[in-house]
């Protein structure tokens, strides 16, 4: 650890992703003392989240119909609501707005948590175990966002759905067969593998920032919400960046 | 067993140091700036990072060493401030290192112990509760706990009454001096209580001033 905090920026980052990378290699022997870590990290970015995951999911689905109908059924195109909802919520809008979700919530806690450990040489205590900190703190915290992050990106498209089916009752008289059959219709699998695929990537990508970060603090507690500030908006950056790259592949191989 | 720096330097500060230790009873670091004993402590269990010369530990280097069994099992290492993972209540930090030790440990029968251990360090804590619960030298006396769960090779103490009030101190010298004829201790200490009649070896480390350099 001490050498990823002597090395610059980029050559230090790299270094971390690669030595996470060699933890994966090791899960099995340091999955009964991680197993914990990792339940806990889904718990709090997963099951946590929920409650605000369902108020912007059941808000976005529902203001998306409502848009949509309104601008197409001008043009007497009402009935291509759903692409507008299939292309903006499960293709963009679920990965992002979760992304954010969790980078605001999980991403700031993961980083001052560990920025704090470093400061209290509770990092220094797990090494003298012989416990790696980045099998032990890191790579558990990384599977525990990514698993957490799959799961709210899925339940983020079924709330929207269901609000866009609310909205479209409520204005619409449209019912839940007729609005499901029309969505189904132009829903595809590259849509779901497209927002599956930004949803692992988001969940690697802050997980591994995060951690980053709060394993850079040096011994002054002065470091900690720094090191936060930089963690939060690197992951927000690199997220639109691999959102804007992975639109564009699917949209080359469509 | 022995361990040898043979012409270490460190990132923590070490230049050039050599210094042969032999852990076969009770060994006294006294050092006055407190830096290089703790440097000395680190480096042994590899919480710094060696720019150049070798550390061994009986004949073998110390990569080696720790490679043929888990290092806490050599090394029982209770820093300065008992440090506790703040987010793990104090029976999960008690069993952390036993679990990274025995998958398949049994808790129950670990609990006997560990009351015991606390009964003879004092100690009276709800431990299912964090260690925000309790005060510094309680958590400091519980790390002691912690270490002998393990039964370490060696027991290295950093400033053992760092945090400790004056009856907390009697207690911790007490067992520590019963725990002398079970553990080989290095200690690092300015503490009288630990030197002439305690410690079997002194090594006054102001003749190595010139052997660390505050990095």
């Amino acid at each position: 650890m001490t050498t990823i905090r002597e090395k610059k920026s980029a050559q230090g980052f790299f270094l971390f992703c690669a030595l996470t990378l060699q933890e994966v290699f090791r899960i099995r022997s340091n999955r009964h003392v991680s197993s914990m870590v990792i339940l806990r990290q889904i718990l709090f970015t997963g099951y946590e989240a929920l409650p605000l995951i369902s108020f912007l999911a059941l808000a976005i689905g529902g203001l998306v119909i409502l848009q949509g109908t309104n601008l197409l059924a001008g043009f007497g195109q009402g009935i291509w609501v759903h692409i507008v909802l299939v292309t903006v919520v499960v293709n963009e809008l679920s990965g992002i707005l979760t992304a954010l979700v969790v980078v605001a919530r999980s991403g700031t806690a993961i980083s001052t948590e560990l920025g704090n450990m470093r400061v209290r040489r509770e990092i220094d205590l797990i090494e003298s175990f012989g416990i790696s900190p980045i099998g032990y703190l890191v790579l558990s915290r990384v599977i525990g966002v990514v698993v957490a992050m799959v799961i709210l990106v899925l339940y983020f498209n079924f709330v929207a759905v269901l609000g866009g089916w609310l909205f479209s009752r409520i204005f619409n008289q449209l019912e839940f067969q007729a609005f499901m059959s029309d969505f189904l219709s132009v829903l595809k699998l590259s849509h779901v593998l497209s927002s599956l695929l930004k949803s692992i990537s988001f969940g690697v990508i802050i997980s591994i920032l995060s951690t980053y970060h709060g394993m850079r603090v040096g011994h002054a507690s002065t470091e900690v919400p720094q090191r936060t500030i930089r963690a939060v908006v690197s992951s927000i950056f690199v997220v639109i960046l691999v959102d804007m790259l992975i639109t564009w592949l699917f949209w080359i191989f469509r | 067993m022995k361990i040898e720096f043979i012409n270490v330097s460190s990132k923590e500060g070490l230049r050039n140091l050599t210094l042969e230790l032999k852990l076969n009873k009770v060994v006294l670091l006294r050092d006055p700036s407190e830096n290089l004993s703790r440097a000395i402590l680190n480096a042994i269990v590899g919480l710094d990072e060696i720019w150049g010369g070798e550390i061994r530990i009986d004949d073998t280097g110390i990569n080696d060493f720790l490679q043929k069994e888990p290092q806490i099992r050599s090394f029982g290492y209770i820093f300065d401030e008992g440090i506790m993972l703040s987010n793990l209540s104090l029976m999960e930090n008690l069993m952390l290192p036993l679990r990274w030790l025995n998958p398949f440990l049994n808790e129950n029968e670990t609990r006997e112990l560990i009351d015991s251990l606390m009964r003879t360090f004092g100690l009276d804590l709800d431990i299912s509760q964090r260690p925000v619960c309790y005060h510094a030298g309680e958590l400091k006396m519980l790390s002691f706990v912690r270490t002998l769960l393990i039964a370490p090779k060696v027991l290295m103490i950093d400033d053992p009454y760092y945090m400790l009030n004056k009856p907390e101190r009697e207690n911790l010298f007490r067992n520590l001096r019963a725990l002398t004829s079970s553990y080989p201790m290095l200690i690092a200490s300015l503490d009288d209580d630990f030197g002439d009649g305690f410690a079997d070896q002194i090594i006054d480390l102001s003749d190595f001033r010139d052997r660390f350099q505050r990095p």
